[in-house]
């Protein structure tokens, strides 16, 4: 029976301590706050990996304080959460989870950038790697390419030889005309050269021959040398006396040379008065040539040239142009009648008339050529021979 | 007598469970009001951003937060507000984060994608099956 009443207290006691909170332990949280708990626990351990998040860890961890602190001092007696309470610990529990929510998605999102960093970097590797082979591709392509045209090459090359070998074989047949063409002219390339040789003798032989005729010439050359230089010394002496004796001859040869022109100069205007056509009647000092006047002026009037009048003052005043050593003095002679046509006004009248024509015929001096009527004063024939009379006369004198 | 007792049994039991709410229902505070427009304004902003593209359950819960502010503001309860608009705000700021983190898993598997091919073409090329010129 006691035993029975021992084991009852026991019993009871049990019952008790169990329905009643031990202070020391942990209360039983709600499921959400125990979430929370865990992923702020985690979001602790994950931030060690980033220290710019530790002060997000720390309002995490100040939310679950609250949430706990909220939780545990909102219980009843029977350990059961106040129901007034639970909104604000579920609050506290949420904010919780999103702040280490917040947390692990910074730390994530870290993660994520280190990782692609590194695959960054294993990119760059293999594209190095992969970039060798590329390059090592483009060499094998440009060496391919070039394999390629020196193939195209050799085979032009091919080509060429056998162009070559046809060419060969065409100069080789050449080649043995040629040859037997060859022979022949070494044959005679050998009489050419046995000619050569006697020729060369003969050339020796004449070239003796010449140095010996040098020799002869050479003194020959030097004795004439020595002769000319004797003759030369001579001749200067010759020649001092010509020059002396020439010098004596030269003034009186210019002195006959210049009588000698005027002499011929002189026969050659007498000549040129000649063929005037007149009568002429030279004189010491004077030529002197006489016309009918009937034929130099239109008669009966008398007061103008005739055709041949005219002529005649043509060449008077070219004869004066080639002769201007020369002047004239024309005289107009009258005889018979009408007096008043012949005397010494109306003569002198022609006689200013032709000088007029001659004048007008060429470029002289005025003063050349004197004119003067001498009427019927000069006549010259009998009284009969009234024409002869009556007459023009051409006296040239020396200016 | 026994009504009586009753009838102040009750109303004393009213005054006690309506004392709360009244004192609740004081009003929200101007502090609360401009926390609750500024993330009001945040989570607006998020429409059509890359943050609601990669996160968008989190931009959802974000806006179930702000209903629940919106009722607690409604029935003046400052608390109750505050406590919407602070998770509102943390909510946001955590899809931020989980945008940030999917782009950058995004890139990541992008580049682990072409790190694979050029791998795969390097592999080709040292068991000689590569690229032939």
């Amino acid at each position: 029976m006691r035993k029975m009443t021992i084991l009852f207290a026991a019993l009871v006691c049990a019952l008790v301590f169990q329905s009643v909170p031990v202070l020391a332990e942990e209360p039983a949280y709600p499921s959400y706050l125990l979430k929370a708990q865990s992923l702020v626990q985690k979001a602790a351990s994950a931030a060690t990996e980033l220290k710019a998040v530790n002060d997000d860890v720390l309002i995490a961890q100040n939310f679950i304080r609250n949430a706990e602190g909220e939780f545990k001092k909102n219980l009843s007696w029977t350990g059961k959460l106040e129901p007034a309470a639970e909104p604000t610990v579920h609050y506290f529990s949420t904010m919780a989870e999103l702040q280490a929510s917040l947390v692990l998605a910074r730390v994530a999102k870290a993660r994520q950038e280190k990782e692609l960093k590194n695959t960054e970097a294993k990119i760059a590797a293999v594209k190095v790697k992969i970039k060798v082979f590329d390059d090592k591709n483009d060499e094998l392509l440009a060496m391919k390419k070039g394999v390629t045209e020196l193939n195209a090459e050799l085979l032009a090359l091919k080509a060429e030889k056998e162009q070559l070998a046809t060419k060969l074989a065409t100069l080789e047949g050449s080649l043995s005309s040629v040859s037997g063409t060859l022979t022949q002219s070494q044959q005679k390339c050998d009489l050419l050269s046995s000619e050569s040789s006697r020729c060369t003798n003969s050339l020796v032989a004449a070239e003796k021959k010449i140095a010996e005729l040098s020799n002869e010439l050479e003194q020959t050359r030097l004795a004439a040398k020595a002769e000319r230089e004797k003759s030369a010394a001579e001749l200067l002496g010759l020649k001092k006396e010509i020059s002396a004796l020439a010098a004596a001859k030269g003034l009186s040869e210019s002195q006959s040379k210049e009588q000698i022109e005027t002499l011929n100069r002189q026969k050659e205007f007498v000549s040129k008065v000649a063929q005037l056509g007149g009568v002429v009647k030279p004189g010491s000092e004077n030529l002197t040539v006489v016309f009918p006047r009937a034929l130099l002026l239109k008669t009966p009037k008398n007061d103008k040239m005739s055709v041949e009048g005219e002529k005649l003052a043509v060449s008077l005043a070219a004869l004066l142009q080639a002769y201007p050593e020369y002047r004239i003095k024309l005289k107009v002679h009258g005889f018979g009648t009408p007096v008043k046509n012949e005397d010494a006004a109306a003569t002198d009248r022609m006689a200013r008339m032709i000088r007029e024509a001659v004048l007008g015929k060429g470029k002289f001096e005025p003063a050349r050529v004197e004119a003067l009527g001498s009427g019927a004063a000069e006549p010259v024939a009998p009284r009969k021979n009234v024409e002869g009379n009556r007459r023009v006369e051409l006296t040239f004198v020396k200016q | 007598m026994g009504n009586k007792i009753a009838i102040l049994v009750v109303v004393l039991m009213s005054c006690v469970v309506a004392l709360p709410a009244f004192s609740s229902g004081d009003g929200v505070n101007p502090s609360t009001m401009e926390k609750y427009q500024q993330a009001k304004q945040q989570i607006e902003a998020l429409t059509g951003s890359s943050i609601a593209r990669l996160a968008p359950e989190m931009v959802k819960e974000a806006g179930q937060s702000m209903t629940a502010a919106q009722s607690g503001l409604m029935s003046g309860n400052d608390k109750e507000t505050v406590q919407a608009v602070e998770m509102a705000l943390l909510q946001v700021k955590l899809a931020g984060a989980l945008a940030e983190e999917r782009a950058a898993a995004e890139k990541s598997a992008a580049a682990v994608k072409e790190l694979s091919a050029f791998e795969q073409r390097l592999s080709q090329i040292l068991t000689n099956q590569g690229d032939k010129p």
